[in-house]
């Protein structure tokens, strides 16, 4: 059997026992290693089933029962969860084997998955540089193994499609609410998307069948599941899609060129290219850093040395104890947002900083749904640059640093579908297109991404 | 002296649901520790909340019967603050839309009706349960966390500061607790199932007093509180605003923080959870659900039945009791029942410090036992033995005053008495004859002594009579 | 920012700051606040906060008992605990 290059899809549509496959998927595991984009995981047996025993990997914050779980961070290195997440429940249930935990930036707190406390994930197109972030190692395994997997990731503010830009990659980010957040440690609730990333359309169509669905222990869940894949494929002419005014101008040149050409080439398939004017681009950034830390910083209480994670012989005050752990498990970034999310919901601010953010949050959501009444789709660069070199991005300050969000946290702010594809080069580096839609439109983007893609052809990635 | 003392309170009590306000772990059982969680009330990364419907539906009949103002919408936001019983060192309470608002309860005060306002109720979940370890809660070496009690469904109850006593804060409690326990949502009798917060001031400043539990210690707590605000005055000292805590081991208050330690917080939205909207239509299908509560009936006493206001508080506040007075006057004598249940029933209900619910007593057992008064099987006397015992314990109230020869002694019986009385006494019934009333009293005390009780004294006294004029 | 609100801020998060951290963090929350104050130009005033992107509401669970996490499975991520009981430190 040849599975070098073969799609989750066939892979699961072969009539074939795959358990052979495991030695070759480890072998080459451990060729990648050096790029630090996973932690392997045992498998003690491997499941088969309708999915014929298609391999994943979860996001470092993604739990699957006593398997390490670590979300990138310090503060639970060793944790272990009891209980599987929903969506890892869901793949194990469908027939599928878990094999690797991906890389992130510490509690996905970053944009080039530097903020991790155990590795420095590496751009399989060139060492130098970084995944993008938080979901960097997802997405740069998805671009160095060259076998049938899906991954899945998870986006707060764009951490699917940056990274899978950065990395050529296919990323999905579902509606909030259509994937199950039940067992992902938590960076924003109000935010938080687990996604799929692999090479092609298909295979992320095919991840978002088995994760989607609404679920009990999530409430903030909806709708039903649907198959996604069976949208593939059918015609996209007549397709309306709108350029937001302002994606554009902030790129790079040649990075915006290629996306143009892009989005020249979905006019040859048919689709009606106009440009549209959105109102609260700018207003977005400062209230995706105002909301997701406020959250945050309320999530990340619980770790304080008891029950899980790190710990210390237990003596003083637990005032004295709890400060003590926190400030030695947490990395720089982590602290960096728990000031600011702290902050900004304190008693004499909160309406200030937090409560406005919610109404902006909310007139960023109806701008979105007014354009979406023009246009089907927007298309827009997914970052404005290529992914930069580690150490340039190292000496960025935050806030440098956090407008490399700026084209994906709007669109995550209002919870409404993305995706990100390959789309040409620039420096040898991938350019991603990144294509959004209104509310449960996933079939809509999944469909014109599919088109796009055989358009394209083949994507060369990089023998590691 | 207590003309200046205004408390307030913030009382908490355990909802009676099944499950957990935010997980399947049961609200009750087996209390080894630890061993009714799960990664949600552990506060374990990435487990979620799914609030319980019918702790929603408790808290909107909660609201509906304190006669507040129930939102359109509500939800619930998360209480940041960090301590060893709480998972994920915030709490899910509700914060700016509570389940209800401005409401008030009507309390009985000696003999006077006083209201009380209510600022809000919302719920919120119960932290685990601390053991200190090595000292008490200011002097521990370390804490032993048990967590079953975590995400209890509490309902918090706020008052405005309208109390004005030790006193009134227990009947304050009482009345609470009897509402809640008319509503089906709350059942008193297990151990810390009603805990307060009071904030308390004589003067200017005030102080929280936190940790109260039941309803003794709040009396208890509030008179050592305000006994050392007060000297603190006379010794021209100030009392200064801060937190304190309640010590029941030595019954009195401890300083926890002041006022600048006091924790921020930094209330936000759970986004875990959705918003609820609160239908017209929902809530008054709940309403529907509220029985006649204590101080309607009450008042109903009173005005249908002609019954004392102090009598009609007193089986009021008892909902079996209340059940059990309004099955007994079907074919009984109001007068009969009332006297019945608010006099010796509520004594020995008093004397075992329980609730009628808690007691071995029935209905069918009070019938029997007033019927067996009035075929003059046992005396008034004796019958209250009897309900001594069967209020413990789980017999008949025939097969008791067989056992323990509580009858009523027979006619023949008494006359062999009278006639050991009068022999020994032969002074006290020349005195009677030549006219002395007070030597009668003194023979019928000694027959009744002589039967130990048993005698019937009108009986004894007609006897009596009948033998000296022979 | 004075040097006081930096310290009480990280007093509420319960997290010990080193002084170049605490000097650190006070320059960046400094940019980052006045960044945040661009929001002050845009008028909210008829605008409802949004909780979360999509309309969810009314999501409710029944009174229904689950089976809880068995004990070992509960405390085996921690060596803090004490027969059954998780062992944390003291209040003062
Ligand atoms: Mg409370
Ligand atoms: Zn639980």
């Amino acid at each position: 059997m040849k599975y070098s290059g073969m799609t989750a899809r066939s892979f699961v549509e072969e009539d074939v026992d795959h358990s052979d496959f495991y030695t070759r998927l480890y072998e080459r595991m451990d060729e990648i290693k050096t790029l630090g984009l996973h932690r392997k995981l045992e498998l003690k047996q491997i499941k088969q089933g309708e999915l014929n025993g298609l391999p994943f990997t979860l996001k470092d914050s993604i739990c699957s029962k006593d398997d390490p779980t670590y979300a990138g961070s310090k503060i639970l290195e060793g944790y272990r969860p009891p209980y599987d997440a929903t969506v890892a429940m869901k793949i194990k249930e469908a027939g599928g084997n878990i094999f690797a935990k991906t890389h992130q930036d510490e509690f996905a707190f970053g944009t080039g998955s530097l903020n991790c406390a155990f590795t420095t994930p590496k751009n399989p197109w060139d060492e130098e540089r970084c995944c993008g972030g938080s979901s960097g190692g997802a997405a740069g395994l998805a671009a160095s193994l060259d076998l049938p997997h899906i991954n899945l990731g998870e986006s707060t503010g764009g951490s699917i499609s940056e990274p899978a830009s950065f990395c050529g990659v296919v990323g999905l980010t579902p509606t909030y609410g259509l994937v199950s957040r039940h067992g992902l440690i938590s960076f924003a609730n109000s935010l938080d998307k687990i996604g799929p990333i692999a090479r092609n359309v298909e295979d992320v169509a095919l991840g978002l069948d088995i994760i989607s669905g609404k679920d009990r222990k999530d409430q903030t869940t909806v709708g039903t599941s649907e198959k996604y894949t069976e949208a593939l494929g059918e015609d996209v002419s007549g397709t309306r899609i709108g350029l937001p005014e302002g994606y554009f101008e902030i790129s790079d040149e040649e990075v915006s060129e290629t996306v143009l050409k892009a989005t020249e080439e979905l006019e040859d398939l048919g689709a009606e290219i106009t440009k549209v004017k959105m109102d609260m681009t700018e207003a977005s950034l400062p209230t995706y850093y105002i909301l997701a830390p406020a959250e945050a910083s309320t999530n990340l209480a619980r770790y304080c040395g008891m029950r899980y994670g790190m710990e210390d012989k237990i003596e003083g005050s637990f005032k004295d104890y709890f400060s003590k752990i926190r400030g030695k498990g947490f990395g720089e970034e982590v602290k960096r947002r728990i000031m600011i999310g702290t902050y900004t919901r304190m008693a004499g601010y909160r309406d200030k900083y937090y409560v406005k953010a919610l109404k902006v949050r909310q007139k960023i959501i109806d701008d979105f749904k007014r354009v979406f009444k023009k246009v089907d789709i927007l298309a827009a660069p997914t970052a404005p640059i290529v992914a930069p070199k580690i150490e340039e991005l190292r000496k960025m300050k935050p806030v440098e640093q956090y407008k490399l969000d700026k084209l994906t946290a709007p669109v995550n702010l209002a919870g409404m579908p993305q995706i990100s594809i390959p789309c040409g080069f620039h420096k040898k580096m991938p350019v991603g297109l990144h294509l959004m839609a209104d509310h449960f439109h996933e079939k809509s983007i999944l469909k014109l991404a599919h088109a796009y893609e055989n358009r394209r052809g083949k994507i060369d990635y990089p023998g590691i | 002296m207590t003309n200046d003392v205004r408390i307030g309170l913030e009382t908490h009590l355990q909802l009676m649901t099944k499950s957990k306000l935010f997980c399947g772990c049961p609200n009750r059982g087996v209390e080894e520790p630890n061993t009714r969680t799960c990664p949600t009330c552990l506060g374990m990364p990435g487990a979620r909340p799914q609030v319980n419907k019918r702790a929603i539906e408790m808290g909107i009949k909660i609201a509906k019967a304190l006669g507040c103002k129930i939102p359109k919408e509500m939800n619930f936001s998360r209480k940041t603050y960090f301590y060893p019983d709480m998972p994920k060192n915030f709490q899910t309470t509700q914060f700016s839309l509570p389940i209800g608002t401005n409401g008030q309860i009507k309390m009985e005060l000696g003999g006077e009706e006083k209201t009380v306002r209510i600022k809000r109720v919302h719920l919120e979940e119960d932290p685990g349960k601390l053991k200190h370890v090595g000292g008490g809660i200011t002097s521990a070496d370390y804490v032993l966390v048990d967590y079953n009690r975590s995400g209890t469904p509490l309902c918090e109850v706020v008052t405005e500061p309208d109390l004005s006593s030790p006193n009134e804060a227990r009947i304050f409690l009482r009345k609470l607790s009897d509402i809640f326990e008319y509503l089906k949502v709350y059942d008193s009798t297990g151990e810390g199932t009603i805990r307060s917060d009071a904030n308390v001031s004589t003067w200017s400043e005030r102080t929280e007093v936190k940790n109260i539990t039941g309803f003794k210690d709040i009396e208890k707590a509030l008179i050592y509180e305000i006994r050392r605000q007060k000297n603190l005055k006379k010794r021209g000292k100030e009392v200064i605003r801060e937190t304190r805590t309640y010590d029941d081991s030595t019954g009195t208050t401890k300083s926890l923080r002041t006022k600048e330690k006091e924790a921020d917080y930094g209330y936000i939205f759970d986004p875990d959870l959705t918003r609820i909207e609160l239908h017209t239509d929902w809530i008054e299908k709940l309403a529907k659900d509220i029985p006649e509560l204590p101080h309607e009936k009450k008042r109903r006493y009173v005005e249908e039945y002609g019954v004392s206001r102090e009598v009609a508080v007193t089986i009021s506040s008892d909902f079996e009791l209340a059940k059990t007075f309004e099955k007994l006057i079907d074919d009984l004598d109001v007068e009969r029942a009332s006297s019945m249940l608010a006099g010796p029933v509520k004594k020995v209900l008093n004397y075992n410090d329980m609730r009628f619910k808690e007691s071995k007593l029935t209905t069918e057992k009070i019938k029997k036992l007033l019927d067996m008064i009035d075929e003059g099987q046992v005396t008034e006397r004796n019958a209250e033995m009897i309900l001594r015992v069967v209020a413990t314990e789980n017999k008949d109230p025939e097969r008791v005053k067989e056992d323990k020869g509580f009858g009523k002694v027979t006619e023949n019986k008494t006359k062999e008495i009278v006639e050991r009385v009068l022999e020994e006494n032969k002074d006290a019934a020349e005195d009677y004859i030549k006219g002395k009333d007070e030597a009668l009293n003194h023979l019928v005390g000694q027959v009744m002594k002589g039967s130990g009780g048993s005698a019937d004294p009108r009986e004894a006294r007609k006897l009596l009579k009948d033998m000296i004029k022979d | 920012m004075k040097d006081e609100e930096i310290d009480r801020v990280a007093s509420t998060a319960s997290i010990r700051l080193t002084e170049e951290e605490k000097k650190l963090f006070k320059k960046d929350m400094e940019n980052i606040l006045e960044w945040f104050s661009r929001l002050d130009e845009i008028d909210t005033q008829d605008t409802e906060p949004a909780f979360h992107p999509i309309d969810v509401k009314n999501e409710m669970r029944e009174d229904k008992v689950e089976e809880s996490l068995d004990r070992d499975e509960a405390m085996k991520n921690t060596k803090n605990k004490e027969d059954g009981f998780f062992k944390g430190p003291r209040i003062r």
